[in-house]
């Protein structure tokens, strides 16, 4: 049997159609919106075609934020800003499109948004990664963040949430002078230290695998701990 | 009457029963002449019987079914016997000859129960079998058993006589030893297939009694507070029970006894023998008592815990003779240091052979204890190098070559201990180098040998630049045999100096950390000049540079002044004998520059040489002290002022008055035996630096094979690798894994940060 002759006996069937999906509509909201976006970079950027710094401080300002504040760094990491402190036409305008945004006020709209997507564990973790990376090009041929820089970041990083141990971490390494830098591996470890190891430090296990700068805190902080209940014995 | 003796019925015959019946009075006559039979032989009065008869009878009675009669019977006889005869014999005697009544008795009652069972052999055959009960001769001893030993009197006088006996034995006296063993015979046999009887009724008592006994005597013996005498005594009750037990006890008591002296004698005081003191184990140690101790091993062998006791004492004296060793620092060098730790080992090599027959565990621990201590002393690898540098220098005094072999060969041990071998390597090399610079080796063989025992504990990397630095001596001497056939053939003029160069390779030989700057006088600079040109003719792309804290130098010296006369005895010095005095001194080549500036010049301040020869402070001091303040014969230059310091303003001159019986005088360097604290601080950060590359070495060797490895299996491979070299901490590794990590050799896997990844 031929398999015409099966299909012979259906009718014809109508054509598929794809639903009708705006897509014309859509086209010309983009195209809207890309114009509003390359004017909104316009407004800031600079004679070689950038946003440099002088242009994100406005920018900042515009948006009622300041230009340290954790949400601009969200932004620059959004817009996949590939140097500090300069944001090109092409990482603006398509930072814009990803967010969804085209004006001050929509940016500022999706504030929340976008904080809220940053508090996923596993975003907030390729966003803490990044941002050391994205630290380390303010000086270009840097390997290591210098430790001063390195609590700044921190500091940005976790003011949504801060990790409780974070004070005395600060405390450890301003008190030692003889710290050269944090490592990029010591800045990645100490992400899954603020989750996986207990406020008293108990459960730290020194065999493993941790950056020896950690291994140095928590003897450090054992001594601390040592001393006090001598002296209040 | 016919008889068939009870042949076994074949298949095809028939034998048909007597026609005869038996009537119950025939059966009761025959009962009674058996009855009468046993109790006769019971009576010892066997000798009017007839066997024959007796036996036919029983067989009869058994043929017609009366097996039952006959048995019940003879139990009810023996019985009797037993209980109103004998057992009354026995219990008369309780106080009268117990032991050798009680065993005649049951001497007789064996002999007696022999011959009964002879003639009821037909019933053990028929009767017993078919209905299962004991046999004749087992039943006649459960009865005498039951009825007489261990009738309660008799049973437990039994046991008090012979306990007794024993007793009395040990404590010296001589006792019947026959009449103990018939009576340990008895209770084994009425046990019949078991050892109960003897078990229950002696020896259980036997062993709590000696238990009790040695609890005492070890009181006894511990109290005459000697180590020695305590374990020869044990030793000597160990034989005397052991023998007991097998002589007239049964053999089978011989190892419970022996266990309940082991245990009351040795494992109980095993600590307190061991620890006594002025006769424990560190005074037989002290003392080289090889037999007490030996003796003491044989004994604390047979007790649990016993060898580990005696390890335990031991290592911690050898510890602390080992630590008094290399802890006493100042009062000793290198030589004696090396050679006060061989003696110790060659003292505890003795006793392993002499007293504890190489065990193991002793071996073991020996070992340990050298490991723990030799490296308490970071000093320790370097003095073994210089040790062995004294052995390998020309002039080793009073050893043949196969001492040396020895010596050599027992440094190996010692080498094996150290923990940090590489820090040995670095000094050995230094050595070495010198040994061949100065051409101080006794023999090339000797030292090659040596190598090649290092080789075998270290592989290929350890030795390999050493057998480059000898590579280099062979070559630098074929290149100046060409270099002298240059000469000739180029003409060049040396002008007066005969040159000897050698060429060291950078990366065999020890390097210091910067050439030492040095200004070389005219003639010899003129002459290398020539020779570098000559090289680098030949080896272009290479570079020269003169090490000037290496090499030495003859120099022709010439004297002018008068010799110290002997005053004759008017007072008068006499006249200047000869001529001026020619001699060749033997210099380092910065002595040479600092001599070679009096043909300039006759006086030299310290301070002047110094801006001339632009030697370093340091180097330009030990040369100067060497010619100016050794010993007469020694001394070339004379300094103005007479001190013993050398300041920038004291001036210098050539000694005129020199004398020397010798033609050739050799100035020697006031030089150290060892290194200076600053030189020990560097080789050591130098060790460290070599140290953390190796490591990193390791780590991307096995990261590299194994592309994926977790951090502790890493930290223990890592560790495996290196540590025939130095014992690498988990920390210094980590540090390293972490620099690696930063220049993106590994990385940690996504998923769990305890992986790491080799990074292609």
């Amino acid at each position: 049997m031929s398999t015409s002759r099966i299909f012979s006996q259906y009718s014809k069937l109508p054509p598929i159609r794809k639903p009708h999906n705006n897509n014309d509509t859509k086209r010309l909201s983009l195209e809207c919106s890309e114009g509003q976006v390359t004017a909104l970079f316009d407004l800031y950027k600079n004679d070689e075609d950038c946003i440099d710094e002088e242009g994100i401080v406005k920018f900042c300002n515009d948006l009622g934020v300041k230009p340290d504040d954790f949400i601009v760094l969200v932004l620059a990491w959004k817009f996949n800003a590939e140097l500090m402190g300069r944001f090109t036409r092409t990482e603006f305008v398509s930072g814009c499109k990803a967010i969804q945004a085209h004006s001050i006020k929509w940016i500022q709209s999706k504030f929340p948004l976008l904080l809220a997507e940053v508090q996923n564990r596993q975003t907030f973790k390729e966003f803490y990664r990044w941002s050391y990376k994205f630290c380390l090009t303010v000086e270009p041929g840097q390997r290591t963040l210098s430790t001063e820089v390195a609590i700044q970041m921190w500091t940005i990083v976790f003011s949504q949430r801060e990790p409780p141990i974070l004070p005395r971490w600060f405390r450890f390494l301003e008190r030692h002078e003889s710290i050269r830098g944090i490592p990029k591996d010591t800045w990645d470890m100490f992400l899954p230290f603020t989750e996986q190891v207990r406020l008293d430090l108990t459960n730290y296990d020194e065999s493993e695998a941790w950056p020896s700068l950690l291994d140095d805190f928590v003897e450090y902080e054992s001594d601390l701990h040592n001393q006090n209940v001598q002296m209040q014995e | 009457m016919s008889m068939n003796k009870g042949k076994k019925e074949t298949n095809k015959m028939r034998i048909r029963a007597f026609p005869m019946t038996m009537d119950q009075k025939y059966v009761d006559n025959i009962w009674a002449l058996l009855k009468n039979a046993i109790q006769e032989i019971q009576k010892k009065n066997n000798s009017g019987l007839s066997f024959e008869e007796l036996y036919r009878n029983a067989y009869t009675m058994v043929l017609h079914k009366h097996g039952e009669k006959l048995y019940t019977g003879l139990r009810e006889v023996v019985t009797d016997h037993l209980v109103n005869k004998i057992r009354e014999d026995v219990v008369e005697s309780l106080n009268n000859n117990f032991l050798q009544t009680l065993n005649s008795a049951w001497n007789d009652h064996q002999t007696s129960m022999v011959m009964i069972r002879d003639i009821l052999m037909h019933m053990d055959r028929v009767y017993v079998q078919q209905n299962t009960v004991d046999n004749v001769y087992n039943l006649g001893l459960m009865i005498f058993r039951d009825q007489v030993t261990r009738y309660p009197n008799i049973r437990d006088h039994l046991q008090q006589t012979l306990l007794d006996m024993v007793a009395r034995e040990r404590k010296g006296e001589v006792v019947d030893r026959g009449a103990v063993k018939n009576a340990c015979q008895m209770l084994m046999v009425l046990g019949i297939e078991s050892r109960t009887v003897y078990e229950e009724d002696f020896e259980r008592p036997f062993l709590d009694q000696s238990g009790e006994f040695y609890r005492r005597e070890s009181q006894k013996f511990l109290e005459e507070n000697s180590a020695s005498v305590y374990i020869n005594k044990v030793e000597a009750r160990i034989n005397e029970e052991a023998e007991r037990a097998r002589h007239y006890l049964d053999n089978s008591t011989e190892d419970p006894i022996v266990k309940v002296l082991e245990d009351e004698l040795i494992s109980k005081h095993m600590k307190t023998i061991v620890e006594m003191e002025n006769s424990g184990v560190v005074h037989m140690l002290k003392h080289n008592k090889t037999e007490d101790l030996a003796c003491m091993y044989k004994l604390f062998i047979r007790v649990p815990q016993g060898l580990k006791t005696m390890c335990d004492c031991i290592s911690a004296y050898l510890r602390e003779e080992g630590k008094a060793l290399v802890q006493d620092e100042g009062s000793k060098n290198a030589i004696t240091y090396i050679q006060s730790l061989l003696d110790l080992k060659d003292r505890f090599d003795h006793f392993l052979h002499q007293s504890f027959s190489e065990d193991r565990q002793f071996k073991q621990m020996v070992s340990g204890d050298f490991e723990f201590f030799i490296n308490l002393n970071q000093k320790s690898p370097e003095y073994l190098s210089l040790f062995v540098d004294d052995k390998l220098k020309k002039g080793v005094k009073g050893m043949s070559e196969q001492e040396i072999e020895n010596v050599l060969d027992k440094c190996m041990v010692l080498f094996r201990f150290l923990q940090e071998k590489d820090v040995f390597e670095r000094y050995y090399k230094q050595h070495l180098a010198k040994r061949l610079l100065l051409n101080k080796s006794v023999s090339d063989d000797s030292e090659k040998n040596m190598i090649s025992k290092l080789k075998t504990e270290c592989g290929c990397q350890f030795t390999s630049k050493l057998e480059g630095m000898f590579k280099d001596m062979t070559v630098s001497t074929s290149t100046m045999d060409e270099f002298k056939g240059h000469l000739q053939t180029s003409g060049t003029n040396l002008h007066g100096v005969d040159l000897f160069v050698r060429v060291l390779t950078t990366g065999f030989w020890p390097t210091q950390s910067a050439t030492p700057k040095c200004n070389i006088p005219t003639a010899p600079r003129m002459a290398f000049e020539a020779f570098r040109r000559f090289y680098l003719a030949k080896h272009s792309g290479r570079q020269l540079s003169l090490q000037p804290q290496l090499g030495s130098a003859d120099l022709n010296a010439t004297f002018f002044g008068t010799k110290k006369d002997d005053v004759d005895a008017s007072g008068a010095s006499s006249a200047p004998k000869g001529g001026p005095r020619k001699h060749i001194i033997q210099v380092s080549t910065f002595q040479m520059c600092v001599l070679m500036l009096f043909n300039n010049r006759d006086k030299w301040t310290y301070e002047e040489m110094k801006s001339e020869t632009d030697i370093p402070e340091k180097d330009l001091m030990r040369a100067v002290q060497s010619l100016a303040l050794g010993k007469m014969t020694q001394r070339i230059l004379v300094k103005e002022p007479k001190t013993k310091e050398i300041e920038s303003d004291h001036t210098l001159v050539v000694n005129d008055q020199f004398t020397s019986k010798l033609f050739r005088v050799k100035i020697q360097t006031v030089a150290a035996k060892g290194e200076s604290e600053p030189e020990r601080k560097e080789t050591r950060s130098k060790v460290d630096e070599d140290r953390k590359h190796e490591i990193e070495a390791a780590i991307v060797r096995i990261m590299k094979a194994r592309k994926k490895l977790q951090h502790n299996i890493l930290i223990a491979e890592v560790t495996e690798q290196l540590k025939v070299r130095f014992l690498p901490s988990p920390v210094v590794i980590k540090k390293r894994i972490e620099g690696l990590i930063e220049r993106e050799y590994l990385a940690r896997t996504p998923e769990d940060r305890k992986i790491y990844t080799y990074v292609a």
